[in-house]
């Protein structure tokens, strides 16, 4: 195999063979599988099998202008993992996402603890207002807070007429609108995730509680906010996951200061095409992603063997 | 050869027959002829491969290892489409999306029968199992009792080699349970299909069965008629299974012919008559019905075969009294509906004689 | 401290109206910048002020007479479409074989199936990026399709399954039993008693298709570019109130989606994670 140069037609399957003979032997023995086929042949040669070549990419050597060559170097992981310029973008990006992850639980506790409790209607008329932001799609929704942030905007409008402010304020293209941004699409997620976790509990745990003698306070932090704790890691590690690679949020609505990693990485790829280098960073993200869905998954099965007790 | 001239009148045979479920063995060798016209039943506790036996025959589940029989023709590998079987499931699997009419004539239809036959023979069924009238009702709109009948006649309607059934009754109540007893029974022999019913309710088996095949771990036990299980059990698991039984542990002591002497662990001995002259082992149990245990209030004049007991308590039954008697370590039921235990006036403490008759005696291995 | 029971009915109840009130905060939060932008596209004069100078429909009118917007629609149906064909099959097929049984290596699968929706989309993008030129499907409506079909299926598999929790799977066995073989089950008894777990979930995977961007950004050319990859275009060099247009447009599609999906399926089912 010679150099994997950009527009080559080469089927990625043949370089994967190992992977494949193991899947269809597995298949073979069972014919109940067999239903999965699909979905399994989908996840394997779109997803798979390109973060290989992704992985593999990362270890190329950069010639410009988007052609690259076969190699085994980790210069782009050093780099982005050493210089201080990406050091900064990194911690950018935590910094945000760990802000975003908090307050979105913090405020999202009481809202879930609400829903849940809820009964009839009401719950119902909830679950639809969380809903509609769910399926709306994330664009739109930043234009609206364009339209709330920005200079001529509502907010500040409504300011200046109510003699609040003499000059409109720079709320847009700040930290400040690239963490509400996220917030908003982080919101519904979490809600979700919280209320459902919610839902498990039995309620009449905290009668229970009640007849020993703890106070309100007392059996609401016992007994309902201890058996949550898994449900509110679930959500949380969602969040710090889809803040920390979300793009569009970034892009739109923080100016050219707000670098976060996912910026970096679409900067390599599109418009500097430094393929490599931008596969490691994508790589390193992944990774990060990855191993923080394998701790939420962990936190999950903890939190069905207290609802099974 | 000529099938038809062929004397095997045996609708169904289990040859061997084993399941393997990872680890656990469900079925394990199993060996069964069924006859034509027989109302059997697979009976024993959950977890004794009845069901998966019955699957087996049906075609939802593949044996590990044996071969099943319909009709002579080994049907292993057959799918349940191309089996003569058809099956009544314990929580009736009713099409909730079609009619009851529908619901019934959907085997008829995959059948590829003419239209009219079809609603003919859809009228019958649902007329044999007293459902007229409820044609165009939706299983969502029955009640357990009529969607049970609708099972039923959606599984006679094909005119099955082989009827089966998982548990039919097992989500009814009591009341409702016994009148489909009697309706089951009674289309069985109207119809004379071979039946296999599954249950882990004994006085069902006894009550509707031509033999009872009891089940255990995944083996059998026992097979006979319901009086040949209920007086002669061959096994203390079929003897505890099958009404009650109170246990005497001991050794053979003498023997004489058919009959035996067993020295108990507890003290006492007892005759007992055997139903063949089988080897016996040298420990032994002895097993007594409750009901066939005679109460004394003073030592009888025969001396035989009778022991000494306290009375621990006594429970008013309506129709008879339930004593618990201690005797030794052991506590014996004993529900004595001829003797003295029709008395009142028994107090606890007081000491009680225990008559059993040797043919009374079930000796099993221990 | 035992108050008497006059005193307790004149007591607020101060942690409830705290809960109430943040509540309330949190979904006027999240539903902000939707009712805005509905507003806003109604607007008269050409700058996204608030509140609108006027009521028109100026912009929609704008949006239809623009070729540009109106091709750009036409590529986010033309992937979306064939996008919801691929990913309810998909998703339907696996989240019965999930629902049926369950079977060694249950797990596995789940995992296999809901990865690609849990990773940011941007890695998605890029991957299929670098697939794409490397199997020369580059710049093609087909690897956008694949891609939102990867990112779609996971939550029909979710939406699906919901679903089936009311699904008797005996009915299948019964079906067999009296003489169907698996395709005639899965014709005649399978599919009409989840047809509304099927529609909703075709309804929802157009959606999530239709506004999906991460992905779309890079796969998308020119000739290919979806709805809101040409909305994010638009906000990053000029904002036009025809942004405001189409986005309520996009809303309305997803308002309609969920109230026909909350008929089929209630709202209880559309909200499993």
């Amino acid at each position: 195999m010679t150099g994997d140069v950009k527009g080559a037609a080469v089927p990625a399957v043949n370089h994967h063979p190992a992977l494949i003979m193991r899947v269809k032997q597995i298949f073979a023995a069972h014919k109940f599988l067999w239903i999965f086929l699909p979905a399994v042949l989908m996840a394997l040669i779109f997803f798979f099998i390109p973060i290989f070549s992704l992985l593999r990419i990362s270890f190329y050597e950069n010639v410009g202008m988007g052609v690259y060559q076969p190699a085994m170097r980790l210069d782009g992981y050093i780099k982005f993992l050493t210089d201080p310029f990406y050091l900064r973008v990194i911690f950018f990006t935590l910094k945000i996402a760990v802000l975003v992850t908090s307050i979105s639980l913090v405020a999202g506790y009481p809202v879930a603890y609400y829903v849940a409790r809820a009964e009839g209607a009401k719950k119902i008329i909830c679950l639809l207002l969380i809903i509609v932001p769910l399926w709306t799609n994330l664009i739109v929704r930043i234009y609206g807070w364009f339209v709330i942030l920005g200079q001529k905007g509502m907010l500040n409008t409504l300011l200046l007429n109510i003699g609040f402010i003499d000059q409109p304020l720079s709320m847009i293209f700040q930290p400040l609108s690239v963490v509400i941004g996220l917030l908003d699409m982080v919101f519904p997620w979490v809600l979700l995730i919280m209320i459902s976790v919610m839902e498990g509990i039995d309620w009449s745990l905290i009668e229970a509680a009640r007849d020993l003698g703890a106070s309100r306070f007392q059996s609401f932090y016992e007994v309902t906010f201890k058996l949550s704790i898994p449900g509110f890691a679930v959500g949380g590690l969602f969040a710090f996951v889809w803040s920390m690679g979300e793009y569009a949020v970034p892009s739109l609505l923080g100016s050219s200061a707000q670098r976060t990693i996912s910026i970096e990485v679409a900067d390599q790829i599109l418009t500097v095409l430094n393929w490599p280098f931008g596969a490691s960073i994508a790589f390193t993200l992944f990774m990060i992603s990855v191993s923080v869905l394998f701790i939420s998954n962990r936190l999950t099965q903890k939190s069905a063997d207290y609802m099974l007790r | 050869m000529d099938k038809r001239a062929c004397t095997t009148m045996n609708d169904v045979e289990l040859i061997g027959l084993t399941k393997r479920f990872k680890d656990t063995l469900a079925v394990d060798d199993v060996n069964l002829e069924i006859r034509h016209g027989e109302f059997l039943f697979l009976l024993g506790p959950s977890g004794c491969g009845k069901t998966t036996t019955l699957r087996m025959i049906g075609g939802l589940e593949a044996p590990s290892a044996g071969t099943v029989k319909i009709k002579g023709r080994a049907v292993n590998g057959v799918p349940p489409e191309k089996r003569d079987t058809a099956t009544v499931f314990q929580r009736w699997a009713l099409f909730p999306h079609k009619t009851v009419a529908e619901n019934v004539a959907f085997g008829l239809k995959m059948k590829k029968k003419p239209r009219q036959d079809i609603a003919r023979q859809v009228r019958e069924c649902l007329e044999m199992v007293d459902l007229t009238g409820l044609e165009k009702r939706y299983p969502a709109q029955l009640s357990g009792g009529q969607k049970q009948r609708v099972a039923l006649a959606r599984a006679l309607v094909v005119e099955p080699a082989v009827l089966l059934l998982d548990e039919p009754l097992s989500a009814l109540d009591l009341k409702l349970r016994q009148q489909m007893r009697f309706e089951i029974k009674r289309i069985q022999k109207d119809i004379n299909v071979t039946t296999v019913f599954v249950t882990h309710d004994q006085t069902e088996a006894l009550a509707m069965a031509d033999r009872i095949v009891v089940m255990h771990k995944g083996r059998i036990e026992q097979i006979g008629s319901p009086h040949e299980i209920y007086f002669n059990p061959v096994s203390r698991f079929t003897s505890d299974f099958i009404g009650e039984t109170n246990f005497f542990p001991g050794r053979l002591a003498a023997r004489e012919g058919d009959a035996v002497v067993v020295a108990l662990a507890d003290g006492g001995r007892l005759r007992a008559q055997l139903t063949d002259n089988a080897p016996c082992p040298t420990d032994v149990v002895v097993g007594v019905r409750p009901e066939q245990i005679i109460l004394h209030r003073h030592a009888p004049a025969a001396g035989e075969n009778v022991l000494r007991g306290k009375v621990l308590d006594v429970t008013f039954m309506g129709s008879t009294q339930r004593f618990h008697v201690a005797f030794g370590d052991r506590m014996i039921v004993v529900e004595d509906v001829g003797g003295a235990g029709r008395e009142s006036g028994w107090h606890s403490a007081e000491d009680v004689y225990l008559e059993i008759q040797p043919h009374a005696c079930l000796v099993l291995p221990a | 401290m035992d108050p008497s029971s006059a005193e307790t009915r004149q007591r607020i109840d101060w942690p409830a109206v705290a809960l109430t009130v943040v509540t309330v905060c949190v979904l006027t939060f999240i539903l902000a910048p939707i009712a805005i932008t509905m507003l806003v596209s109604f607007n008269k004069g050409s700058y996204i002020v608030f509140p609108p100078e006027g009521l028109s429909l100026r912009w929609y009118k704008a949006f239809f007479d623009d070729y540009w917007w109106i091709m750009v629609f036409k590529n986010s149906l033309l992937i979306a479409l064939p996008t919801m064909a691929v990913s309810t099959t998909v998703g339907v097929l696996a989240a019965l074989g999930y629902m049926k049984r369950t079977f060694r290596g249950r797990n596995v699968i789940n995992l296999i199936i809901m990865m690609p929706f849990l990773v940011p989309g941007i890695i998605i993008g890029i991957c299929l990026l670098m697939f794409a030129h490397r199997i020369g499907l580059s710049n093609t409506y087909a690897i956008v399709i694949a891609g939102h079909s990867l990112w779609a299926t996971p939550t029909v598999f979710l939406l699906v399954q919901a679903v089936l929790s009311g699904y008797d799977f005996e009915i299948e066995d019964a079906a067999r039993d009296l003489g169907a073989g698996p395709i005639k089950t899965f014709f005649l008894i399978t599919l009409p008693c989840i047809r509304t777990g099927v529609l909703t979930a075709m309804i929802f995977s157009f959606i999530t298709s239709f506004g999906e961007f991460s992905i779309a950004l890079f796969l998308t050319a020119p000739a290919t570019m979806t709805l809101p990859v040409q909305i994010w275009n638009s906000l990053k060099y000029e904002v036009s109130p025809i942004v405001a247009a189409v986005s309520t447009i996009m809303i309305v599609i997803t308002l309609a989606a969920i109230a026909v999906g909350a008929k089929f399926a209630g709202v209880k089912t559309l909200s499993e994670r």
